[in-house]
């Protein structure tokens, strides 16, 4: 039995699971085992990866700024609007918000109370706005942002929706581990104890963190659902057809910001705009998971609710769907931007030059040369990997991914590299195949693949000068198959 | 020397019992978080998909999850501009104080500044416009109630006012968004309010 080997012991002889064709009991046991741990691992990579913080502490920024807007505003005129004998009666509410489960702190407030709530309400948005105590003030701002949109359920709008959507998973993720006062502090603080110490990696950001991931992820997703239903509804009515819907948008005087009437005489730039907007509301949903396709759908978002602000003059409507876009934002473009901001509060004297300055980097120690690499992106491949070649005397780094593995190829310099193909797709293996032969020295590389992959890839993967394991291969034919490549290089 | 050797492995077996229930506590709680994230995700999706027309299978559905989507805030439809975009509604107001003296007004109007609170009253005025006649009577009366506080009047006069969007030929043949022709005016009557403090 080899280190891989799934045994089923009967009175004649050996026979593998995972020789058993589909159709029989064991093996449609183990296709069916195999599709749910598939999803499993696709569920959890997709959640649970973490992420760096960087998202969600410019979203901080951003929607945090808007909270505190949108509730000064509100502050113009709060007897109006808050008030017993204001424009929402608290008993005409209890009407309109029958079945309604409307949590509202407002509803016990008094109304010769009410400037003194509010100042506390707009003093708790600023603080997280500034990111102090982010943990506490994000939750207490998700409360304000909700009770002030029950109890002035009149006069809400979709900036009052959306305000509380992204409000929910900033309370979730880290959004106060940077470029925040909390941040400040903490930074402070570590290097006041340990000044010229070795835990330099204390100041070298705040680590990449699981709940991150999880919020940035369900924004995402949120954002994907707005979209889509936006886009579904317009669908019922005919003017989203006959290409009429954008006008009556541009000709609606008490939305109008700029007069669009115009286009009156290009009635084919209103249907342009409408039938751009139908398509790119629907297909929003699944175009943005396409990496090549996500800087234009944004750039089309973008567009569109900038437009919105200006010509409808619904800049606060625009900039928070604006703002959303940015748990979509590629790394680099957010570094860019944190980059400035940080510029501006260290001209504002709120970030230290220290945290502007690049971060230190942690002192890592050496890695000794492995003598595998592993590639595979479930987690209990790897980890039978590296159990099975470490417990043979061989030294292994395992990775989930082929774009960390050309790192770890190049910084460690591995005796060899193996792809084990399942979940990995054809064309990653057929990128880093191509790319792993065009460096200066590359070590041996096998490419194990299950008989499929091998059908699919049939002439398109040379088998020389890489090693093709196709089928069942155990690790034990691998192990061997490598030793023998290593003892020909020693010859 | 017996009691020596038996106090590391009771702390070793201690430490054990306490890294299992650890590491059964961590189990337990990924599971919780991913049934809250399956319960979260249904939700977010059912709601929109209960307004008008939706299916009864939506609506079952709403049942389950419209609390915690209440609790939330995140009871919505998402349905803007849907299924097209209208015509909008005013509001006409005149007060009438003690003394005989009145006053009158519209809202939204575009001297209500900042922006965001001219849409504010956009929305109350947007509200009433388009709700039910049988709630009109009802919102009508909170509206007139804070226009008297406002303007410390007794009675308060309202009508609606819905404004209807010019075709793009009209605009072409001379028209604008404004003519008078486009405005339709719904009364909706005279309401009193005596201020309890005075």
């Amino acid at each position: 039995m080899d280190g891989s080997g799934q045994v089923v012991q009967s009175a004649d002889s050996t026979m593998s699971v995972k020789d058993m064709p589909a159709w029989t009991l064991p093996g449609a046991a183990r296709c069916v085992v195999g599709t749910l741990r598939h999803v499993t691992d696709g569920w959890k990579r997709f959640w649970f990866t973490p992420a760096d913080p960087t998202v969600l502490r410019l979203m901080r920024l951003l929607v945090g700024g808007m909270f505190v807007y949108t509730h000064l505003i509100w502050g113009m005129d709060l007897p109006a609007f808050f008030g017993t004998d204001g424009w929402n009666n608290p008993e005409l509410l209890a009407q309109l918000q029958h079945g309604m489960i409307a949590p509202s702190f407002w509803w016990y407030v008094a109304d010769e109370w009410m400037h003194t709530v509010h100042c506390v309400c707009i003093g708790v948005l600023f603080l997280f706005w500034l990111g102090a105590g982010t943990r506490i003030t994000s939750l207490l701002s998700l409360a304000i942002t909700i009770s002030y949109s029950y109890r002035a359920h009149m006069a809400n709008f979709g900036l009052d929706q959306l305000n509380a959507v992204l409000c929910l998973y900033l309370c979730i993720g880290p959004s106060g581990a940077a470029l925040s006062l909390d941040r400040l502090l903490t930074t402070w603080w570590t290097r006041r104890r340990v000044l010229n110490s070795k835990h330099r990696q204390d100041a070298a950001g705040p680590p990449k963190s699981t709940a991150a991931g999880l919020a940035v992820r369900l924004m995402q997703v949120h954002f994907c659902v707005i979209y889509i239903y936006a886009g579904l509804s317009k669908l019922q009515g005919p003017a989203w057809w006959s290409g009429e819907a954008v006008w009556p948008a541009f000709a609606n005087r008490e939305y109008q910001a700029i007069d669009m009437t115009w286009i009156a005489w290009y009635p084919w730039i209103a249907e342009l705009a409408t039938h751009a907007t139908i398509i790119w509301e629907v297909s929003f949903a699944a175009l943005i998971w396409v990496r090549p396709a996500r800087p234009y759908v944004l750039v089309f978002g973008f567009l569109l609710h900038a437009g919105i602000g200006a010509m409808m003059g619904m800049w606060t409507f625009g900039l928070i769907m604006i703002f959303g876009h940015v748990a979509f934002w590629p790394r680099s473009a957010i570094d860019r931007v944190v980059r400035t901001v940080r510029t501006a509060g260290y001209v504002l004297g709120i970030q230290s030059m220290d945290d502007f300055r690049e971060a230190p980097q942690a002192v890592v120690p050496p890695v000794p040369q492995p003598d595998i690499l592993c590639v595979n992106p479930r987690l209990e491949r790897r980890m039978q990997c590296l159990h099975y070649f470490s417990d043979r005397g061989l030294r292994c780094l395992v990775t989930d991914s082929t774009t960390e593995a050309r790192i770890l190829s190049d910084s460690t310099h591995p005796r060899a590299t193996v792809i084990l193909g399942s979940g990995l797709s054809d064309s990653e293996i057929l990128h880093f195949k191509e790319t792993h032969f065009e460096r200066e020295h590359p070590e041996p590389l096998f490419l194990v693949l299950s008989n499929r992959q091998s059908r699919r890839l049939n002439g398109r993967i040379e088998q020389s000068p890489s090693h093709v394991l196709d089928g069942d291969v155990s690790l034990g034919v691998l192990r061997r198959r490598i030793q023998a490549t290593f003892a020909q290089d020693r010859c | 020397m017996d009691s020596k050797l038996s106090e590391p492995s009771q702390e070793a077996g201690k430490s054990n019992a306490a890294s299992r229930w650890t590491g059964r506590l961590r189990k337990t709680g990924f599971l919780l978080l991913n049934a809250w994230m399956v319960v979260h995700l249904v939700a977010i999706t059912t709601a929109p998909a209960t307004v008008g027309p939706s299916s009864q299978t939506a609506r079952n559905v709403w049942d389950v999850v419209s609390p915690y989507l209440q609790v939330l805030y995140l009871n919505h439809g998402f349905h803007y501009f849907a299924p097209q975009p209208g015509s909008s509604n005013l509001v006409d107001w005149e007060v009438t104080r003690s003394d005989g003296s009145t006053e009158s007004g519209r809202f939204p109007n575009f001297e209500i500044k900042p922006r965001l609170l001219y849409h504010r009253y956009f929305m109350l005025s947007e509200y009433l416009g388009n709700a039910d006649i049988d709630q009109q009577a009802g919102i009508a009366s909170a509206f007139a109630i804070n226009l008297c506080r406002e303007h410390s009047a007794e009675t308060a006069t309202l009508t609606t006012v819905r404004h209807d969007l010019p075709t793009m030929a009209r605009i072409r043949a001379g028209g604008s968004l404004t003519d008078g022709d486009l405005y339709e005016e719904t009364p909706l009557g005279d309401f009193q309010w005596m201020d309890p403090v005075r």
